[in-house]
């Protein structure tokens, strides 16, 4: 079962494919898309592989940016799987975040944890995600993003010169200063 | 001390008269804490000689024939507000022992005004949460029931309230945060529009969720607490530079012949049955007093809570990006630069916290941006869409504030998604930006506990005026109930 479906600026997401379900798609796309095609779709594969919830927005950027995809390929692309009978994604059976996801998402946060925690923040990010996967059901064709609820403005001021925080107020709370720097451990190898 | 004031506005005429001093007042109100706080755990720190010394100085300036609103008052801050001289917080480890090098702009507001502050108030870490069972410091008790949770994260400030541990407090209302702990507290408290107070100062949770609320005793305090914190900043560009209206002028005129609509998406399946029923009785006395209710609908009601939880952990992850060991807060000391980083945030952070940063970055990351972040970003603006046109037809609007009353200490629900319903009904005006007052609306029972529920007001950007004056009508009714 292959599950894509339109957003708002006419690109295609592909939300629950695990990795059997990706093959299997590709599969089902191979079927589909012409023989001369099919250079396509090996570039194309070769982006698909790795991702678990995969968007082709982001293929598709991606594509074009690193694997030389011409737009009219792209578009090709796109008007088949379109005109194909995929199905509306049914967001409740993504598959779960594993703990290695987790593992990366920590170092990407740069938060050390132990086995435990990434087990049970893997469950708990899990049942979040998807439930947030409801927002999928909502038609934001035409919508913008909301950043700020202020109407949206630059604010701007004088380039005076002001008081800030003298260093000693400033360096008052550092775990470690010298010479009235902050203080850190060596950033680069070899050096002092 | 014969008669402690409860209220602002009470404790101004007897220092206005000479009835008491403000040195005798917070006196008092240090004595009121050391008797309350082995119950209830209110505060992470009392300031007794600087509130004292703060009292001398607002009796100086009354003696010296000085009248302003707050003038010898004795308050709470949140720990999440940065106040010069005491440490700050914001109920994290990361920060225990950090002392802000600069103050809030609405507590150097206060303290302009003459306002005496009695310490810091316990809240879950960096305001995530809704019982202070989050806080690294220990849970607050709810004084009308102390094996129950205060509600939060601005808990602290509730409890302190209720408890008449302060005449009055600061809290911060990023999803609820304010309006909940007040209604489970049988107190008022106030999120204002965003962009009405400055942030400068406060901890930063989510920036463009973030506001300053007051935490009262009734709706004539809130307004005066609200006018005195409320106004542009220069050090803060998002807020309003609209004039701040004179709020405790503007609270009579009642509510008659007011429209008021009453969303049917707030009554959720999950509801207390005490909670459905102290909200239409509070409908029943707003139409009592005149007013037009009508129920209206906010169809993206139900999709506030993933709004918020994707939006609000995105920019958490950003704003704690800062807690690096380096500049201040705990530091792990471990040789390597990275390994600090990593060992510092996750021994200084706490369980939810860890959670939201990781779900925040996720949401953030390449590959789920758009499907995530963008996504909700776009449905906020259906949410915020769902406002404008009730407000077309309606003056405000009337809801319950949590589906259920204060639970018991630990038994909050265990899965994630149970637990971030709790703040289903107060995540989509935070969304929107409105204001909000909650109020007390009486009492429910439950598992033989008496305990207070609260009904809220949500009402059009920048007309917390309208806010007060319902308020006040509304709260007439609870005083002959």
């Amino acid at each position: 079962m292959i599950s894509a479906v339109l957003d708002c600026e006419g690109l295609l997401y592909f939300m629950p494919l695990d990795c059997r379900r990706q093959s299997h798609f590709i599969q089902e796309l191979s079927r589909l898309l012409s023989k001369s095609r099919k250079d396509i779709l090996r570039k194309f594969k070769r982006q698909f592989d790795g991702f678990h919830a995969f968007t082709l927005h982001h293929a598709s950027n991606q594509i074009y940016n690193q694997t030389n995809f011409a737009p009219t390929e792209l578009a090709f692309l796109k008007s088949e799987i379109r005109n194909s009978n995929f199905e509306i994604p049914n967001f409740a059976t993504m598959p779960k975040l594993t703990p290695e996801e987790v593992q990366h998402i920590a170092e990407l946060a740069k938060l050390a944890l132990s086995e435990e925690e990434i087990e049970r923040y893997a469950s708990d990010l899990s049942a979040i995600l998807d439930y947030a996967r409801q927002l999928q059901n909502v038609d934001t064709d035409h919508i913008h993003p909301t950043a700020s609820v202020l109407p949206l403005r630059n604010v701007m001021r004088l380039d005076e010169v002001r008081p800030g925080l003298e260093p000693e107020a400033a360096l008052a709370n550092a775990p470690a200063s010298e010479k009235g720097y902050f203080r850190v451990h060596a950033v680069l190898e070899g050096s002092q | 001390m014969s008669h402690l004031p409860q209220t602002i506005h009470e404790a101004r005429r007897l220092l206005r008269s000479g009835a008491m001093t403000s040195v005798e007042l917070t006196e008092a109100y240090l004595e009121r804490i050391a008797w309350m706080e082995p119950d209830i755990r209110a505060y992470l720190h009392v300031a007794e000689a600087q509130s004292l010394a703060q009292a001398r100085l607002a009796d100086e300036r009354m003696a010296a024939g000085q009248d302003t609103p707050l003038l010898g008052v004795p308050l709470g801050v949140k720990d999440i507000i940065n106040v010069q001289g005491m440490p700050a917080t914001a109920g994290s480890r990361i920060l225990e022992g950090f002392r802000p090098p600069y103050e809030a702009t609405v507590v150097r507001k206060l303290r302009e005004q003459g306002a005496v502050f009695l310490g810091k108030l316990n809240t879950d870490e960096f305001a995530m949460g809704w019982s202070t069972e989050n806080s690294a410091y220990g849970v607050t008790h709810n004084p009308w029931a102390l094996d129950r949770v205060p509600g939060g994260s601005s808990g602290g400030p509730a409890a302190a309230v209720a408890a008449g541990e302060a005449i009055a407090a600061l809290g911060t209302d990023t999803g609820g945060s304010v309006r909940q702990p007040a209604s489970w507290t049988n107190t008022v408290g106030l999120r204002p529009t965003y962009g009405r107070v400055s942030r400068y100062g406060v901890i930063a949770f989510a920036s463009s969720l973030d506001q300053v609320g007051p935490m009262t005793r009734d709706v004539r305090d809130s307004a005066l607490l609200l006018e005195a914190i409320a106004g542009h900043d220069p050090k803060d560009s998002t807020t309003f530079p609209d004039a701040v209206p004179h709020y405790a002028d503007m609270l009579d005129g009642g509510v008659r012949g007011m429209r008021f609509g009453l969303p049917r998406e707030y009554f959720t399946e999950r509801m207390h049955p005490g909670v459905e029923r102290a909200t239409r009785e509070a409908v029943a006395r707003l139409r009592d007093l005149g007013a037009i209710v009508e129920e209206v609908s906010l169809p993206h009601t139900g999709y506030g809570m993933p709004v918020y939880y994707l939006i609000a952990t995105a920019e958490a992850s950003a704003n704690l990006s800062r807690y690096d060991g380096v500049r201040y807060g705990y530091s792990a000391q471990a040789p390597d630069l990275q390994e600090n980083y990593k060992l510092t945030r996750g021994r200084g952070f706490g369980p939810e916290v860890k959670r939201r940063i990781l779900l925040g970055t996720y949401a953030l990351s390449a590959g789920y941006y758009d499907a995530y972040y963008l996504k909700a970003q776009k449905v906020r603006t259906l949410i915020r869409a769902d406002f404008d046109a009730v407000f077309e037809r309606c003056d405000a609007l009337i809801a319950p504030v949590a589906p259920i009353p204060p639970y018991r200490i630990g038994e909050a629900p265990t899965d994630p998604v149970a637990l971030y319903l709790l703040d289903v009904l107060t995540l989509p005006s935070a969304l929107a930006g409105v204001p909000a007052l909650a109020l007390p609306a009486g009492f429910v029972e439950d598992d033989g506990a008496k305990l207070p529920v609260g009904v809220q007001f949500i009402g059009r950007p920048l007309d917390e005026a309208t806010l007060f004056r319902i308020g006040r009508a509304f709260e007439q009714t609870n005083e002959v109930a």
